[in-house]
């Protein structure tokens, strides 16, 4: 009786101290916090990441691991994590120590499987650079963009599944689409573009206050004559060929009527969701290029 | 009289160029037809560099990879950081017009810069996003 109640409490106590590590749908059991459980962890964390790999080793009786400058060391009694000795060390000791981004319910720990480093609103785009997997899902309703979780997803705080992460009002989107490239997301919104004004910038300027109805000229004063537009890209699966077409139509015309050559020349300063043209050319041509634009547009 | 019409035509067929390239006159695009030994990436960009009237530098081409039907070309910044913004496009354009014309069976082209996809390829456009072979074709 004695020889059962003593493995009865063995076995509630290994119950007790065995954690969950959830990392997207890799589970990690763990009773206790050691050299082995640790490079698992942060071997299988920083592939899903496809972040810098850890390192690792023996020194006499000291098993290390370095990821991100970090360094803990596993001794006999201790854990080391950089100069610090730590006794009794949790999980969430190293993930704090290693800054894992993380939701503890109960014994499970859930850490973040996407990592957001940037999320940039470019009018009818939206750019998302991220580390690890793509958690996220999106859908419009009521002329409102979501960005919603389906996985631990961290920007600025951390979310768990099925929350909104962002939104934003939107006006003449058909849809959205998705354009997933390495390390980044490019979202779309589908729109049909109506050149209602046109909006006039040097080449040296910021281009802002301007909406995707409006043309964007962008003069540079120079001897030549040149008229650029984006090129479209077969990233985008041709939906950027409306924006593109858009732009090609008055590049051709100006083309035209002022002798500029035409080329496809992504210039940094061609906004992503508006019809827009960059022309090389005199300033002395600028009135007259606005005076043909303006009657075009009437 | 029959061998010396053969001999003038090997000759003539020897003197042939067949390669387009794109050079660089009075700041505009021109078109040049050369003979390149080998149509490789590597000699294409070492013939580009041999050319006064070219933009493209010496050693500018760190690697090339082949993935699909894209070709990715992998340049080395610091050979073009001074560049304008007249510079920068010309020497975009060589580039493309050049490849595309002269490497079979690419439809796009990446262009990274010291292993890395970046944004700008130097000062004032963006090369983040694949170029498509239909806009860059030397006309005939």
């Amino acid at each position: 009786m004695k020889k059962i109640t003593i493995l009865f409490f063995l076995l509630i106590s290994f119950t007790f101290f065995s954690f969950n590590i959830i990392i997207d749908d890799i589970t990690i059991e763990a009773s206790s916090i050691n050299f082995y459980v640790t490079k698992k962890i942060l071997e299988t964390y920083s592939t899903l990441l496809n972040d810098e790999k850890i390192a690792f080793g023996s020194l006499g009786t000291f098993q290390y691991i370095e990821w991100k400058d970090k360094l803990v060391v596993f001794t006999k009694d201790v854990v080391v994590l950089n100069d610090t000795a730590v006794k009794d060390i949790t999980f969430d000791d190293l993930f704090d120590f290693f800054e894992i981004k993380y939701l503890r319910k109960d014994e499970n720990y859930y850490l973040a499987s996407m990592l957001i480093k940037n999320l940039e609103d470019i009018g009818t785009y939206l750019q998302i650079d991220y580390l690890g997997t793509n958690s996220l899902s999106t859908y419009l309703s009521n002329n409102i963009l979501y960005l919603v979780s389906k996985g631990y997803v961290y920007y600025e705080r951390l979310y768990s599944p099925n929350e909104i992460i962002f939104s934003k009002k939107v006006e003449n989107t058909k849809s959205i689409e998705l354009n997933e490239l390495p390390k980044r997301i490019i979202i779309q919104l589908l729109k049909t573009y109506k050149i209602e004004s046109i909006k006039y910038f040097t080449f040296n300027e910021k281009i802002e206050n301007y909406n995707s109805n409006d043309l964007v000229i962008i003069f540079k004063d120079s001897p030549l004559n040149y008229v650029f537009i984006r090129n479209y890209s077969p990233d985008f699966n041709g939906n950027d060929w409306e924006l593109f077409s858009t732009s090609n139509t008055f590049a051709k015309k100006l083309s035209k009527q002022f002798n500029l050559k035409l080329y496809y020349v992504p210039f940094i300063q061609l906004p992503l969701d508006a019809p827009g043209i960059v022309i090389f050319t005199s300033s002395e041509n600028w009135e007259k290029i606005k005076d043909y634009l303006e009657g075009d547009e009437k | 009289m029959k061998k010396f019409l053969i001999c003038f035509l090997l000759l003539i067929s020897l003197f042939t160029f067949s390669e387009k390239i794109a050079l660089i006159e009075n700041n505009d695009i021109i078109f040049k037809e050369v003979s390149i030994d080998k149509l490789t990436v590597e000699n294409i960009f070492e013939v580009l560099s041999s050319y006064s009237n070219s933009l493209v530098p010496k050693n500018i081409l760190n690697a090339y990879y082949f993935v699909d039907t894209s070709l990715i070309i992998d340049l080395d910044s610091s050979l073009i950081r001074n560049f304008s913004a007249e510079d920068e496009f010309l020497f975009l354009l060589q580039i493309l017009y050049t490849l595309f014309e002269n490497i079979q069976g690419i439809d796009r082209i990446y262009i990274i810069e010291d292993g890395k996809q970046t944004n700008l390829l130097v000062k004032y456009i963006n090369i983040y996003f694949s170029f498509p072979k239909e806009l860059y074709r030397i006309p005939d």
